[in-house]
């Protein structure tokens, strides 16, 4: 009982210390000098209509790269860790509907199409490349749940991870080589509102799509094959 | 030099680190190979020592290096007394390359040490020559020698702090990493930091010293390690701390005359309480030799004792005092060098150096007997040896300065030599010859040879001491110290009287003749088997009656309330509690409780906004 | 084309590629982090001359200039780390050839590559939030790799580690966000140059956060308890990675936030604090241990206590010590864990004391590097550690803080004694019943690595000069502010009219 109210006390104190920290914050004054370049510069600089699309893949490009990584590092630490564990639970697995088996069915390719379209289409309309990734991962979700016995094969998922990301890298260097800045955006900035403009901020979408949707279809897999049921 | 174009410093260098690196890793072909090979690379470094012009600087890293009177006298030492060790290595063919690759080493650091002339320089020779004595002491590994090292290596490393940080505190006062700007600038420093920094330094320096209190690693660090090394380390390393102190007291603080304090029987307070801690230290340490039952511990207590001499010589700071004290750094090297090479024939010859179990050694190693004889009248000053001026010109100083109790003291620890030294030659070679020990034979060649080496210069510079207060002045004159400059080659002469070695070694040795020719010739004496003894029935015989064990128990009886008192305790306590701690730290602090963990990081931060935020509301 | 940026893209791009190789041939996965680290330990050492200079370049990237883009602030100081990470992760990367990694290989190669990437990104960038990115990079390969041997103990060592980890990193989120909230920029040089203007209650808000994240990953206390746990439940070249890479990037990071953005003395010298209490705990801990791996996971506590301390004292002469000091650390713990490694080869995974008792009489070459490794923590020369030791004491005393030099020194006693006796033990003329002769694997490639970075130390220990002045441009670096702030964004602040 001590101990909790002792806790409960530390975190008084430390809500009172960032409340308090967080107050004295100027809101409402006009103090972002980067976020203000950023809407204004938008279209010119990178022909994309959707800010936080340039801000994510051309401004802080180098940060998304760095969180494509941390994505991939969690579903591949994640893999790592689950490798060979399996549990045995006792409780029957309940065959799915057949509602459910001929639906998504369907429901499968049309959703990988939407993902698909989202992450194209990222610099034209609000998604972009990891939304667009999560879509394609449920697509295959739904597979996972409604089809019994259904896989992925290992070696494809892998693949497809390996080459997105080396592409996104890839990207990158041939803006070193070619612009003289790492990501820097070697294909002009096109007309905006058109599908094939904002330079290299589409292609980067699309292996960014590529690779999350394929990544956490692995990791889905993953964590789904550590349970075995009574059949 | 040999032709070469190198500057001779970096040829000593190379000579040495080659010389090492080669005996490592010839040494493994043949047993004798790594001892001729030490003995070769001493000899190059010995004559390049004798032809080192003045200065030298390194550039990369910038060191600075010079040679002087004062570093000549120490390197003589340190190269002459290491290389007849390493001769008498080669009876000891089962020590291992390592061993030799770190003697090398140590020598080499040794005399870098002593030509080095900016702390860097210094400080880096230092520990470089702390950690091969580390390497020599361990060995060949066991658990007694582990923990005697142990003992050895934290002491040094608290030595070697105190040198650090005294060391730092001098360059960052007078903005000079070099000794000469440090001297120059030693007089601008505030009194409280110069009084620091020397006492810091000769605190540091009294590790390798052997001065108390910093002097508990030593006996057990000389009864562990390699027994021809101890010689080495007793006689030579431990001078090192001498130079050291030399630098700090005189060179340094001018015997602290730049300081405006008090002076007592004219020495300055500081010379005054080194004065005592030497003479304490002789005294204390003179009387713990005397109830020792191990004769490698008895001979190390009796170093400690030797060196609270030198610092108490030192202390009294007189013309008089510098050059006993410097005489007798000399002195012990040499004697107690030739008594630590005489046991270490003894335990290879016997196995053990408990008195109890040995006994009548001088009818198979008569030999070493008489160095032993040789050896102990030069630890006790008699005439004719080395010991007899150095230890004079002590006395001498310590009257003509009007030191009482502490003349009492070393006084009452020269007795104490007679003793201890009596029971030493006694229980060894004197009395009953061990059964154990029938076949015992004389040491072999290289021993007993290099006892002959050493002994030269301890008749010699007994007889002529002149040669060596000749250099004595040399060096007080360098450093602008007081000097005794009457003396001739045979006579030396101080305000209170003089006296002529010459003359009184041959008086000596005219009576020890004439003695000696009385037993040969004199008296009827009927030689008797050992065994034949009458006991009317007492006991059965043949039995042993050698007095070996607890040979001065009435008077440690007597003694008893004195031998209470030991600096070993309070360490052991200290070292208790750290134990203690560190449990506390270890079991309670890194619990491997996460919970606890987090607890840690959030009372953390509300310490944090408690101490640089603070909070207002 | 010799472009900074390389040292990250390659490796990304390399680590990307683990599972392809894999698909080729599973024995071709484990050449790829040596293929990493081989050319960034070539581009490094290419960049090295430059590190001499004294200047700071910005790396645009995405060819947005500073403030608006991201860019890597290449500096002395940040070349010096990104050195002292590149040297470890190339010895260890070689000794994975010999080394067989847990399942999933592929997976284990990988977020090894981005361990040593991660770093690698936080000591060469020059934006807050990509600093928290790489920071996000290396803590998650760091957690998942501690756990990666999936043993019970392995498990929760990961998890105690996450748990501080991640609680760390929301701190520094939180850190960064009330400075982007009061000055709307994220590029570190303008966030210095403009730090003046946010209200200072803020400011030391935003420095406890700083202080505790980062404190998590650079081995503070009381932040630390999951070194010990971590490191015993490693594998040993992870081990060598988070001792001799992450703690740095994790200490440049807290250097670099709290000189550069925050640059208020006060709160640096509390690093004196901190660092002395560090190091006491870790040595101390040490001193009750017989299991050489959490010995060294201790010791490895004390050491970055040291260089804590050395960075508290806010002065030239201390940091040139503590920088020093880092370097060696790195690499000599690195050789440390190497060398255990290969010793628990021959006790059959045992790696407490009395197992490897008299290791010195079977395996002379090898107990001589631990002996180097040992001599060179302990500040001995000829060895590197004897160089670095003596810059950082005699440094703290000069830049005027004698007492904190005083404890550190008394700190060492314990050291001392404790690795004494480590040596005692191992060159023991006692064997201890469990050493094998032959060992399960093949042990010459570790050698040739320990060999390597034992040579590092005996090379720096005899010719420190270019060592010296490495440190010296990259202590001058960080307190130069100033020249920080006007390299990265000069031209921005010229344009705005006036600096």
């Amino acid at each position: 009982m001590i101990r909790n109210i002792f806790a409960l006390l530390l975190i008084l104190v430390i809500s009172v210390f960032l409340a308090s920290s967080i107050a004295s914050i100027p809101f409402g004054t006009e103090k972002t000098t980067v976020g203000k370049y950023y809407l204004d510069k938008t279209i010119e600089e990178t022909g994309s209509v959707n800010t936080v699309t340039s801000v994510v893949v051309l401004y802080r490009g180098f940060d998304t790269l760095g969180e494509v990584t941390v994505l991939f590092l969690a579903a591949t630490g994640l893999g790592a860790i689950l490798f060979g564990l399996r549990e045995k639970r006792k409780r029957k697995k309940e065959r799915p509907s057949l509602i459910m088996r001929t639906g998504t069915r369907y429901l499968f390719t049309a959703a990988l199409l939407f993902g698909a379209y989202v992450f194209v289409h990222g610099h034209l309309t609000p998604g972009g490349g990891f939304p667009g990734g999560v879509i394609v991962a449920t697509a295959f979700l739904m597979l996972f749940l409604a089809q019994e016995g259904f896989r992925v094969s290992e070696k494809g998922v892998k693949f497809v991870e390996a080459l997105a990301g080396m592409t996104y890298v890839a990207i990158g260097i041939a803006g070193l080589l070619l612009v003289g800045s790492f990501l820097g955006n070697f294909l002009g900035t096109g007309i905006p509102n058109k599908l094939a403009s904002a330079g290299i901020i589409p292609l980067i979408y699309i292996t960014i799509g590529l690779k999350v949707g394929s990544e956490i279809t692995g990791l889905l897999q993953n964590m789904r094959e550590t349970t075995e049921y009574e059949s | 030099m040999f032709g070469i174009n190198m500057n001779p410093y970096e040829l000593l260098a190379a000579v040495f680190g080659l010389g090492a690196i080669l005996t490592y890793l010839l040494g493994h072909f043949d047993r004798h190979l790594k001892t001729w090979l030490t003995l070769i690379t001493l000899a190059l470094a010995t004559y390049i020592f004798l032809h080192l012009p003045n200065e030298y600087s390194l550039e990369s890293p910038s060191l600075l290096f010079g040679i002087d009177k004062l570093s000549w006298l120490f390197g003589i030492l340190t190269l002459g007394l290491g290389t007849i060790v390493a001769f008498a290595l080669l009876a000891y063919p089962e020590l291992s390359p390592n061993f030799y690759f770190m003697f090398i080493l140590n020598i080499g650091a040794s005399i870098f040490l002593l030509l080095s002339r900016d702390l860097v320089a210094f400080f880096l020779m230092w520990e470089l020559m702390s950690w091969t004595i580390f390497a020599m002491i361990l060995g060949d590994g066991g658990a007694e020698r582990g923990r005697a090292a142990t003992k050895y290596l934290v002491w040094s490393a608290i030595g070697a702090a105190f040198i650090l940080f005294a060391f730092a505190i001098l360059a960052k006062s007078t903005n000079s990493f070099e000794w000469s700007g440090i001297v120059a600038g030693i007089s601008q420093m505030p009194s409280g930091w110069r009084v620091a920094a020397i006492a810091l330094l000769i605190a540091g320096f009294a590790v390798k010293a052997a001065i108390m209190p910093m002097h508990t690693w030593v006996p057990d660090a000389y009864a562990e390690s390699p027994h021809p090394f101890t010689a080495f380390l007793s006689g030579v390393l431990s001078k090192l701390g001498i130079y050291g102190i030399f630098l700090a007291f005189f060179v340094l603080s001018a015997r602290f005359e730049l300081v405006n304090m008090p002076k007592i029987f004219g020495t300055h307070i500081f010379g005054y309480i080194l004065a005592w801690i030497g003479a304490l230290t002789a005294f204390g340490a003179s009387l713990i030799a005397i109830k020792q039952e191990h004769a490698k511990r008895l001979l190390a207590w009796s170093s400690i004792s030797q060196l609270g001499y030198i610092l108490f010589g030192f202390g009294i700071g007189s013309a008089i005092g510098i050059a006993g004290a410097l005489f007798h750094a000399v002195s012990h090297a040499l004697f107690k060098t030739l008594l630590f090479l005489i046991l270490a024939g003894v335990i290879k010859r016997t196995g053990t150096d408990r008195m109890a179990e040995l006994g009548g050694l001088i009818k198979k190693m008569p030999l070493s007997f008489i160095f032993a004889v040789v050896g102990g009248l030069a630890l006790a000053g008699i005439p004719m040896t080395i010991g007899f001026p150095s230890k004079w010109l002590i006395y001498e100083a310590a009257i003509h300065q009007g030191f009482i109790f502490t003349t009492v003291l070393i006084f009452a620890a020269s007795t104490a030599v007679f003793l201890y030294y009596y029971r030493f030659v006694f229980s060894i070679f004197l009395g009953e010859l061990h059964a154990n020990h029938q076949d015992v034979k004389e040491v072999p060649f290289p021993i007993w040879f290099s006892y002959i080496l050493i002994s030269i210069p301890i008749f010699w510079l007994g007889l002529f001491p002149g040669k060596a207060m000749q250099i004595f002045a040399e060096i007080a004159e360098q450093f602008d110290l007081p000097a005794v400059t009457n003396f001739t080659a045979t006579t030396i002469t101080t305000p209170l009287g003089s006296f002529n070695a010459l003359i009184v070694g041959l008086v000596f040795f005219a009576s020890f003749a004439f003695g000696l020719l009385l037993y040969f010739i004199g008296g009827r004496t009927r030689k008797v088997h050992q065994y034949d003894t009458f006991l009317a029935g007492e006991a059965d015989e043949p039995v042993k009656l050698h007095y070996g064990q607890r040979f001065f128990y009435f008077l440690e009886r007597e003694l008893k309330p004195l031998y209470r008192i030991s600096v070993e305790k309070i360490y052991q306590f200290v070292a208790e509690f750290t134990r203690f701690v560190a449990d506390q730290v270890r079991k309670g602090f890194f619990c491997g409780n996460a919970q606890a963990y987090l607890y840690y990081m959030t009372i953390f931060i509300v310490i944090l906004v408690f101490a640089i935020w603070r909070i207002k509301l | 084309m010799v472009s900074p940026i390389l040292l990250i893209a390659v490796p990304l791009i390399l680590a990307f590629s683990v599972p392809l190789w894999g698909l080729i041939h599973k024995k071709l996965e484990k050449f790829v982090p040596l293929i990493a680290f081989g050319f960034n330990t070539y581009l490094i050492f290419r960049l090295l001359p430059f590190a001499l200079t004294e200047r700071t370049i910005s790396v645009v990237i995405a060819n947005i200039k500073p403030p608006f883009g991201i860019n890597l602030a290449v500096g002395p100081f940040g070349l010096f780390f990104a050195l002292i990470i590149q040297l470890v992760a190339l010895a260890t990367a070689f000794y994975l050839l010999s080394y067989d990694p847990p399942e999933p290989s592929d997976k284990f190669y990988m977020l090894f590559i981005l361990l040593v990437l991660g770093s690698t990104g936080m000591v060469l960038t020059g934006d807050i939030f990509n600093l928290f990115v790489f920071l996000e990079i290396t803590s998650i390969s760091a957690y998942a790799l501690t756990a990666i041997t999936k043993t019970g103990p392995a498990a929760e060592a990961g998890f105690k580690y996450l748990l501080l980890g991640s609680l760390g990193s929301t701190l520094v989120l939180l850190g960064i966000a009330l400075i982007y909230g009061s000055l709307g920029t994220l590029n570190m040089a303008h966030i210095a140059h403009r730090i003046s203007g946010m209200d200072s209650r803020l400011v030391v808000a935003a420095a406890i956060l700083f202080i505790v994240g980062f404190g998590v990953e650079a081995e503070m206390l009381p932040l630390n308890g999951w070194v010990p746990d971590a490191y015993q439940a490693a594998p040993i070249p992870v081990v060598a990675l988070l001792s001799g890479a992450v703690a740095k990037a994790g200490l440049y990071a807290l250097a670099r936030v709290l000189y550069t953005l925050i640059g208020m003395p006060n709160i640096i010298m509390l690093l004196l604090t901190f660092g002395i209490l560090t190091m006491f705990a870790g040595e101390l801990a040490a001193l009750r241990q017989n299991d050489i791996r959490r010995l060294l996971a201790y010791s490895s506590i004390g050491q970055m206590g040291m260089i804590m301390l050395a960075f508290g004292a806010f002065g030239v002469n201390s940091v040139f010590g503590g920088v020093l000091q880092a370097f060696t650390h790195g690499i000599t713990k690195a050789l440390l864990f190497l060398v255990l490694g290969v010793m628990a080869l021959h006790t059959g995974g045992a790696t407490d004391m009395e197992s490897l008792r008299g290791f010195g009489r079977k395996f002379p070459y090898w107990s001589m590097l631990f002996a180097v490794g040992v001599l060179s923590t302990l500040g001995l020369p000829p060895f590197a550690g004897f160089w670095s030791k003596l810059a950082l004491i005699i440094g703290v005393i000069i830049d005027g803080h004698p007492t904190y030099a005083a404890l550190a020194l008394i700190a060492t006693f314990i050291e001392v004694f404790y690795f004494a006796r480590l040596l005692s033990v191992i060159y023991s003329s006692k064997l201890s019943p469990k050493l094998v002769e032959r060992s399960i694997r093949n042990t010459t490639i570790p050698l040739l690595s320990a060999t390597f970075l034992a040579a590092i130390i005996i090379a720096v220990g005899l010719y420190p000069n270019v060592f010296f002045d490495l440190g010296d441009s990259a202590s001058r670096a960080l307190l130069n502010r100033a020249h920080y702030i006007f390299s990265i964004i000069g031209h921005y602040l010229q344009s705005m009219g006036g600096v």
